[in-house]
């Protein structure tokens, strides 16, 4: 009897230092069918995909895909055996044309064993044409929109004879009538035997196109249904699981927050969002949560003076500012611990020292001469506080850890004794056991009298150290909670759907 | 800052003191007229003007830029300089205001191409390669590429004079500005900064650093430095020469880049491109002194760059195991 699975993965399990990523998943996909993976963030969607695609190795179980075991862990061993993964960030050649795209390093090849460039972008407008795709094989992927360019990802997928094609977040980037455009090329793919994964946050999709769904909470497999027979609800259910209770939270202690306001937000608006509202009083701790892009990072871009602000009025100490350089919204005591710690918070060739003091040199000159005693003593003392673990504060930062390298940056902020911390995503990529001591620290600086506010992807760390979280979907601000009647499944869903339940 | 060095990292900061004793052995040996006195100094001023234009190259280069327009600033500043000196016909009051006349105009040159780079985006090496080309035109059109003869003794004394019989003024000139930016890149915080733009410009924007304008604040402070060194070889000769400098761009980088510093920014020190400069002069001086032809002294040259990055290289490596 022929089996029906074109693909079984079977208990797989990934280890990342400090984070079991995977823990025994399971999942099967039926030839031909829409399957979509779905969990929160972190949830190990993006992992089991990578080890799909042998981006990553898994650390145990097995993968069976049309009917043989993949053993090769080459990436290009698995394009051949006919899987393909679209990423979320595209992997095009924007200066060159569709048809290079689609063919590249599969060119047909005419007599003289170059390239036959009638053939390239003759294939490629057929294939073009037999999913009703409006694109000119020959225009550059630079002149295309989002929603042409995610096309063209997909037909370089079919071009290399592709059974299984992974969209990781397809929709994420694309306008409603663009998502209209591949909602019929999916059904067209799956006319012609073709089988989908389809990763997604956005619930309302997956039962447009889905066949079936299977839910991922915590690295853990929860649940394969079909469409059919689930609701939304259900659904956010599956994601969120009861987890509520098992917080672990110091209940006992109600933490003071004073009446004091440090930072007030009205009706803000920028570039991504609108009508932002908030209001963060001293050693208060607020949450931003939301999907990606939901325009989190712009609030504090405003907040920091990276974004002029189009509208509304922001006031620090009850002061109206209108900063329009990090480094006015740094002399009114604000510091930003940016996402990308590597790229954008720190030099990563100069020492610990260097990126310790960089904001605040100027207070460590005496006599026109920068100090270095002072430096060094200063940081060693932030060192051992923070407990950043490094052989000494002249180490390149490069050598540190991902948590001590955010210790870095907080310990940077602490020196220029800033009263307002903005916070994205601290404790991305970091092991447990230091987003422990990061949450210690965020607690810690509140009873210094600083005010906080996060923005994170993982629900469950914002709802251990905020005292108010506010929900954010495509740039507007739909809903808030305070911590006294924090409810999970209802911020998830409103986060997934874009309204408060 | 005290604190032991491993072995590594006494090699790593002390290889171009390495390669210069390894240098001094070999032309030793070569000739015996190689280590005398008369021999350094006379090494010391040819090396000065083409030193102070490397300073410039440096501080650009450690910023994460490049400046390929030095060798035609220095070229534009010393004919704006030698044809005031010439009008007032050498006297003191001339002789000021020519050299203020040089400094200015190649502080403009330095405003512009920091600000096409900083606050217009276009990349170092293009903006610089545009001024190069400008400023060279420049220095041509002032005489229709004609010479300025017979510029006075007076004038001669800032690039060509020596002091107690054989220590040339311009030499003085080098070891002083190299120590100050010595001094600038260590303990300013202007200094400081240049490493943190050179090595992420972005997180150092995000911790408040003023970017832009230390940026151009940097091609500021290069352009006068060639600026200067465009007096002083007008000076030396006694001759506003429109061809000036030409080629100064590469000896500037390649002096920089043994001294230590990373093309990629955020690395590299005054003092390392003062003993790349004088590495470089040995090589000249001791093929003169032996008597080969120049062309194996380009070879040679080509030679040593590779060495000194592979050097580097080698070490880096070993740091990071």
């Amino acid at each position: 009897m022929q089996n029906d699975n074109i693909l079984e993965m079977r208990k797989i399990d990934k280890n990342f230092p400090g984070v079991k990523a995977l823990n025994q998943v399971d999942l099967t996909v039926k030839r031909g069918e829409v399957h979509c993976l779905i969990g929160a963030n972190g949830a190990g969607k993006s992992t089991l995909m990578k080890i799909l695609s042998a981006a990553h190795t898994e650390d145990g179980g097995e993968i069976f895909f049309d009917g043989k075991v993949l053993k090769s862990h080459r990436t290009d061993e698995r394009r051949k055996d006919g899987i393909a993964v679209i990423y979320q960030e595209l992997s095009l050649f924007n200066e060159l044309t569709v048809g290079e795209n689609v063919y590249m390093n599969n060119y047909p090849k005419n007599t003289f064993k170059g390239v036959d460039w009638k053939r390239l972008f003759l294939n490629t407008q057929e294939l073009a044409d037999s999913l009703n795709i409006k694109i000119n094989a020959k225009s550059k992927v630079s002149e295309l929109n989002i929603g042409q360019r995610q096309l063209t990802e997909i037909m370089k997928a079919l071009a290399s004879n592709a059974k299984l094609i992974v969209m990781d977040e397809p929709s994420s980037t694309l306008s409603q009538s663009e998502f209209e455009i591949l909602v019929k090329v999916i059904q067209d793919l799956k006319e012609k035997g073709i089988t989908i994964i389809y990763i997604s946050h956005h619930l309302e999709e997956l039962f447009r196109v889905g066949d079936r769904i299977t839910v991922l909470r915590d690295g853990k497999f929860v649940v394969c249904k079909s469409t059919g027979e689930m609701t939304e609800d259900e659904l956010v259910e599956y994601m969120t699981g009861i987890t509520i209770s098992q917080i672990q939270r110091d209940e006992t202690e109600i933490h003071k927050v004073s009446d004091k306001k440090v930072l007030e937000l009205k009706a803000v608006s920028n570039y991504k969002v609108s009508d932002i509202n908030l209001t963060l009083h001293q050693g208060e701790v607020i949450g931003l949560y939301g999907l990606v892009g939901a325009g989190r990072t712009e609030v504090l871009q405003s907040i920091f003076g990276l974004a002029p602000i189009a509208g509304g009025e922001i006031k620090v100490h009850g002061q109206t500012v209108n900063f329009r350089s990090p480094q006015e919204a740094i002399n009114s005591k604000i510091g930003l611990s940016p996402e990308n710690r590597k790229a954008q918070g720190l030099v990563l060739m100069l020492p610990v020292w260097e990126n310790m003091s960089m904001v605040s040199l100027a207070k460590f000159k005496t006599g026109g001469k920068v100090n270095y005693k002072q430096i060094d003593a200063e940081c060693k003392s932030y060192q051992n506080k923070l407990k950043v673990k490094t052989p000494s504060v002249y180490t390149k930062t490069q050598n540190l850890s991902g948590g001590n390298q955010q210790k870095v940056i907080l310990s940077k902020w602490l020196m220029q004794d800033c009263d307002i911390l903005l916070l994205d995503e601290p404790t991305q990529g970091i092991d447990v056991m230091a987003k422990e001591e990061i949450y210690n620290l965020i607690h810690d600086m509140t009873k210094m009298g600083k005010s906080i506010i996060v923005v994170s992807s993982e629900l469950t760390e914002l709802l251990r150290i905020c005292d108010n979280i506010y929900v954010m979907y495509d740039g507007r601000q739909i809903m808030s909670a305070n911590k006294v009647n924090f409810n999970q499944e209802q911020i998830l869903h409103a986060s997934v759907v874009g309204r408060d339940a | 800052m005290e604190r032991k060095m491993s072995v590594n990292e006494i090699i790593k900061k002390y290889n171009l003191i390495f390669l210069l004793i390894l240098f001094i052995i070999i032309s030793t040996a070569l000739s015996p007229s190689f280590l005398t006195l008369n021999n350094f100094l006379n090494l010391l001023q040819q090396a000065s003007i083409p030193g102070v234009v490397a300073l410039g190259m440096t501080l650009v280069i450690i910023l994460g830029g490049i400046d390929l327009s030095v060798g035609s600033v220095l070229a534009f500043a010393g004919m704006a300089t030698s044809m005031v000196v010439l009008r007032f016909q050498g006297s003191m009051s001339g002789i000021l205001l020519g050299c203020l006349l040089g400094l200015l105009v190649s502080a403009v040159m330095g405003v512009v191409t920091g600000g096409l780079i900083s606050y217009f985006g276009l990349p170092d090496f293009i903006a610089s390669l545009a001024m190069m080309e400008v400023a060279r035109g420049a220095a041509l059109l002032t005489t229709s590429g004609n010479p300025v003869f017979n510029l006075g003794d007076a004038f001669h004394v800032i690039g060509g004079g020596f002091v107690f019989g054989k220590l040339a003024i311009s030499a003085i000139f080098w070891v002083i500005l190299t120590a100050i930016f010595a001094f600038v890149l260590r303990y300013t915080v202007f200094g400081r900064s240049l490493f943190a733009i050179g090595g992420n410009r972005e997180a150092a924007m995000l911790s408040g650093i003023t970017t832009k304008r230390n940026y151009v604040a940097t091609y500021i402070i290069c352009a006068v430095l060639c600026g200067f060194s465009g007096i002083l070889t007008a000076s030396w000769m006694s001759t506003g020469q429109p061809t000036a400098g030409t080629g100064y761009e590469l000896d500037a980088i390649a002096a920089s880049v043994i001294g230590g510093a990373s093309l990629s920014g955020g690395a590299g020190s005054v003092l390392g491109t003062f003993g790349g400069v004088f590495l470089l002069q040995i090589l000249t001086n001791i093929f003169n002194l032996v008597g080969l032809p120049s062309y194996y002294q380009r070879i040679a040259k080509g030679a040593i760059i590779v060495l000194a990055l592979l050097l580097n290289r080698f070490v880096a490596k070993n740091d990071n195991k």
